[in-house]
């Protein structure tokens, strides 16, 4: 018995000195990349490219594999991190549904259930009408949503409270449309919502803004204003303008950053915040970020745990008003 | 007209560059490797294929995508005809006739039968393509919520149909399936329904692991019933060639060309598919064959028909995409986030500003289907053998193989417990002789039977008359009820004949 | 009692029990609060329907007036066997994530074929079979498809 005991202690006394040690040369084992998503999709793409720069560019010397866990919106995965508690190696990739899933519901845990990294890109959306639509700008739609909030159907590629549907919303809204709950929203999967929208099915569709791209240039559609703060540089988007140029004072971001589990030691959020900023200055990484289309977007973790937090409140308001808040 | 041949050729001396073919002939072998194994598919080929196309040229990518894609097809179907395990939603049709014949010592044909109808489907629809790809196209934009909402009815109205026999316990069947897919969140409403607060069960039940579980563990637990009581199924020992009689031939020819075209305008409507495809035509043939005994116990025509179809089905499933940048499936939306990275831009466009490549894939496409029919009868002459293992060491070796195919498609150990429920319903099912076709196809098209009715019913802001608003709806509704009245009216008909 | 008529009975029961539950679905809170309800109620209302049809049209034919013979046979010892398997699927996912995929696969698989093969099957064939596709799948999933599979606790596998 008293072997025993020697036995145990000794055995946390090295777990304690491998603890000391692992602050000092993290990182020293492999980490776990998880993609919230299936493979082929934006969080998959941004975590595998994330993983990739920072082991070719010796930012991380040791293995950066991307493991897969989706469902429930990125639920599922939030789930497995709470097993990871404190663990520095778990990175995990999210974008608005982090938010979104928390407050309408879906998921009993959000974003104060992992620890912010770094905020690396943003995305936008875009709201998009058929060629031969009688609405030509932003106004004239909203306008007659103000006169009739049934004679638009609002079609978007993802579900009620998601983020096609809010960034629908926090436009109308401050557009001066007064009662969103009348809006009628109908979602749709993948590309079924941009065929429906080419057919002239639904009036408007609201999605992100690369989707559009191919049939705006081929005449398809027109594309009524995008989401961004500031107007998109350069490209087939770059004669669209934004809510705010349109006098509607709204934006909405797709925003994606690198979150570790929850309670992540501080050393190691530093060591990986700073690592992710190298890798965002490297002309690699800016080379992914162009030919994806995203905006570089570095936040440090207390930039983009602030950011976070105005995002949850911004989005509360606007769910709060669709009775869909939880 | 000679225009088009001036691209295509074009198109050729694109495709037959050695690089290209090296890429061509190495997609479509790793398509049908995937293609095999229950649970993986196109869309894990081609998301693994993902990092190395950023460093091809663009057409070069797309030509090793739409490879695994198709070869996928060819590779879908050998674990129906041997195994009864179909791998994937696009294989279940080519059980019904394939998996007998292989128990009445035919699988050499059925095998040979499937390469060749995949080929034939293939090659047809890419013609289609290269003529009508444009206004096919623009066509099946016309397809509202409500039109889907109609063809939906329509296939599984069709599918009630042809278990005409035990037609009450195939709607029992087919409800059943409908309930299976309203699991998991409601995107209309943004509301989770029948998850039980389980967070793996808010994406619904992926009809992939319906799929395994009813028809794969499904038949091993029957087996298994087989294998306790000792009646021990004498394992073929003896090999043929991989080829096909001149009988087989003819019953299989008509069958073949007529199902081409269904499954290409099917692959061509975005979000229906493979699954829909092969269901359609196997019941087509069913419904007009004068051996309409004979399906379902190995008829050659049974098997050839639902092959043709998936595979001119998955060539037409890159029209929406090329011609107009609208992804139709989940494996075309891959493909198309993969061309943005590449810098082009899928679209009518396409064709005029990149004609080399979009003309380079067409033409890779009449390459590919003849790699893969090349590739697939010598491999057939190596798959057969499974048939010589016994099922005391084949059955388990089954169920490890699918559950890990099945963990691939949603990473959760979770979908174990699923499958292995719907293993034990399945064998049930088998037990009391109720139907599986009609809950396969019901747990496809559910969840977008659903979702369009209320998409419709939105639109419409309540009235059903949108269901008989257009000239497409009210075709679907005539086929749909017409599927349904047929059996009877040819029983009738041949009662007849008989009396007279 | 006729094979069918069981069909009958069992899609009633279920169709009642999916009808109470689809009754208890959360209503939609924008729109129509009924809308995601009415599709599965609608599904339900058929299914007893349908079973109620079945049921009753055999009863008319007399419960038990069918030919014994045909009906479904379950067997004491077919059942065995089948009852172990899907205990046995049950385990695996519970090892699955916990012990990794290469070692839980060894002891699902070797104890199938055991199971199966009774006494009399081969120790060394089956453990070899059972080695050979474990190692041999986590060297194609993970090294080859680059797909992730769980890894044991110890690092390697």
């Amino acid at each position: 018995m008293r072997k025993m005991a020697l036995f145990l202690m000794s055995m946390v006394l090295l777990a304690m000195a491998a603890g000391v040690a692992l602050a000092a040369d993290y990182p020293s084992k492999n980490f776990e990349c998880i993609a919230p998503a299936g493979p082929g999709g934006g969080w998959d793409t941004t975590m595998r490219m994330v993983a990739k720069v920072l082991t070719e560019k010796g930012l991380i010397k040791t293995a950066m594999p991307v493991v897969n866990k989706p469902g429930g919106g990125g639920g599922v995965a939030l789930t497995y991190m709470q097993r990871k508690k404190g663990d520095p190696y778990s990175l995990i990739v999210y974008s608005p549904p982090l938010i979104l899933i928390n407050l309408t519901g879906q998921s009993k845990l959000g974003y104060k259930d992992v620890t912010p990294i770094s905020m690396l890109i943003n995305d936008f959306g875009a709201f998009a009408v058929p060629k031969n639509s009688p609405y030509n700008t932003i106004d004239e739609l909203f306008d007659a949503l103000k006169k009739d909030p049934k004679s638009v159907k609002i079609g978007g590629t993802s579900s009620m409270g998601s983020m096609d549907h809010v960034q629908f919303m926090v436009a109308a809204k401050a557009a001066g449309v007064s009662d969103l709950t009348a809006l009628q929203y109908i979602a749709f999967q993948g590309g079924e919502g941009l065929a429906s929208l080419m057919g002239a099915h639904i009036d408007v569709l609201s999605t992100g803004m690369a989707e559009l791209v191919g049939p705006k240039e081929s005449g398809d559609i027109k594309v009524l204003a995008v989401t961004a703060p500031k107007r998109i540089p350069t490209g087939p988007l770059s004669d669209v303008p934004t809510l705010k140029e349109r006098g509607i004072d709204a934006e909405y971001v797709n925003w994606r950053g690198i979150f570790g589990a929850p309670g992540m030691p501080e050393a190691e959020k530093k060591f990986m915040a700073d690592a992710l900023k190298q890798m965002a200055e490297t002309p690699e990484w800016k080379e992914i970020c162009a030919r994806n289309g995203w905006v570089e977007a570095y936040m440090t973790p207390d930039e983009f745990g602030a950011f976070l937090d105005k995002v949850n409140e911004d989005n509360k308001v606007v769910l709060e008003e669709l009775g869909l808040l939880q | 007209m000679g225009e088009i041949f001036t691209h295509l050729l074009n198109g050729f001396s694109v495709a037959m560059t050695p690089y290209n073919v090296l890429w061509l002939v190495l997609g479509s072998a790793l398509g049908t490797v995937l293609g095999m194994l229950p649970g993986l598919g196109p869309t894990t080929g081609i998301a693994l294929l993902l990092p190395l196309t950023f460093t091809m040229p663009p057409a070069t990518a797309l030509i090793a995508m739409s490879a695994i894609y198709y070869g996928a097809m060819f590779g879908g179907s050998r674990s129906s005809i041997l195994l009864n395990v179909p791998g994937d939603g696009a294989a279940v049709a080519s059980c019904f006739d394939g998996y007998p014949m292989a128990q009445q010592g035919r699988a050499e044909a059925a095998l040979a039968m499937s390469a060749i109808a995949s080929f034939i489907g293939g090659l047809m629809a890419t013609v289609a393509f290269v003529f009508i790809a444009l206004p096919m196209a623009r066509f099946a934009l016309k397809f509202g919520p409500a039109e889907y909402f109609v063809l939906m009815i329509f296939a599984l109205a069709a599918t009630a149909a042809i278990s005409k026999a035990a037609l009450l316990k195939g709607l029992i069947s087919l409800i059943f399936g409908l309930m299976l897919t309203t699991v998991g969140l409601d995107f209309q409403a943004g509301t989770a329904r029948f998850t039980f607060g389980i967070d793996e069960l808010q994406g619904g039940i992926d009809f992939v692991i319906v799929i395994i579980g009813i028809f794969g563990i499904g038949e091993v637990f029957e087996n298994l019933e087989h294998i306790a009581r000792e009646v021990v199924k004498p394992v073929q020992t003896k090999f043929g060639k991989i080829w096909i009689s001149m009988e087989d031939w003819k019953r299989s020819f008509w069958p073949i060309l007529r199902e081409a075209p269904v499954g290409f305008f099917i692959g061509i409507l975005p979000g229906a598919g493979g699954t829909i495809a092969a269901m359609m035509a196997y019941n087509n043939e069913k419904q007009i064959s004068k051996r309409k005994d004979e399906f379902g116990k190995g008829a050659i025509e049974g098997l050839a028909a639902p092959e043709s179809a998936n595979n001119a089905c998955s060539v037409g499933a890159m029209i929406p995409m090329l011609t107009l940048g609208v992804p139709g499936s989940g494996t075309t939306a891959i493909m198309l986030g993969a061309l943005l990275i590449l810098g082009l831009q899928p679209g009518p466009l396409l064709f005029e500003q990149h004609p080399d490549i979009a003309w380079g894939v067409i033409a890779s496409m009449f390459l590919g289907n003849v790699v893969c029919a090349v590739i697939n009868i010598p491999l057939a002459g190596l798959l057969v053998r499974v048939l010589s293992v016994p099922g005391r060491i084949l059955y388990p070796l089954i169920v490890a193989v699918a559950f890990l195919g099945v963990y691939t498609i949603n990473f959760a150990a979770m979908d174990f417990v699923l499958l292995t429920i719907l293993g034990f319903i399945g064998y049930l099912m088998k037990k009391f002789k109720v139907p599986t076709a009609p809950l396969i196809l019901a747990s496809v098209v559910g969840q977008m039977m659903e979702q369009s009715y209320r998409q419709s019913m939105m639109l419409s802001d309540g009235s059903f008359g949108i269901f008989f608003g257009s000239p497409i709806c009210l075709v679907l509704w005539v086929l749909a009820i017409g599927s349904l009245v047929w059996p009877f009216i040819s029983e009738a008909r041949a009662a007849k004949k008989k009396a007279a | 009692m006729r094979p069918n008529a069981w069909v009958g009975l069992v899609a009633i029961v279920f169709g009642v029990a999916y009808g109470i539950q689809a009754w208890g679905l959360p209503r939609a809170r924008i729109g129509n609060p009924m809308a995601p309800v009415y599709f599965p109620l609608g599904l339900a209302v058929l299914m007893v329907l349908l079973g109620a049809i079945v049921f009753i049209i055999e009863a008319r034919k007399g419960l038990n007036s069918d030919d014994k013979s045909k009906r479904p046979k379950f067997h004491f010892q077919s059942m065995k066997l089948i009852l172990f398997v899907i205990v046995l699927c049950f385990l695996y996912t519970a090892l699955f994530d916990r012990i990794g995929f290469v070692f839980s696969t060894i002891l699902f698989l070797m104890a199938m074929l055991l199971g199966i093969n009774g006494g009399r099957g081969k120790l060394v064939k089956n453990t070899v079979i059972t080695l050979v596709f474990s190692f041999g799948m986590w060297y194609i999933f993970v090294n080859i498809f680059q797909i992730s599979l769980p890894a044991s606790p110890l690092g390697i596998f």
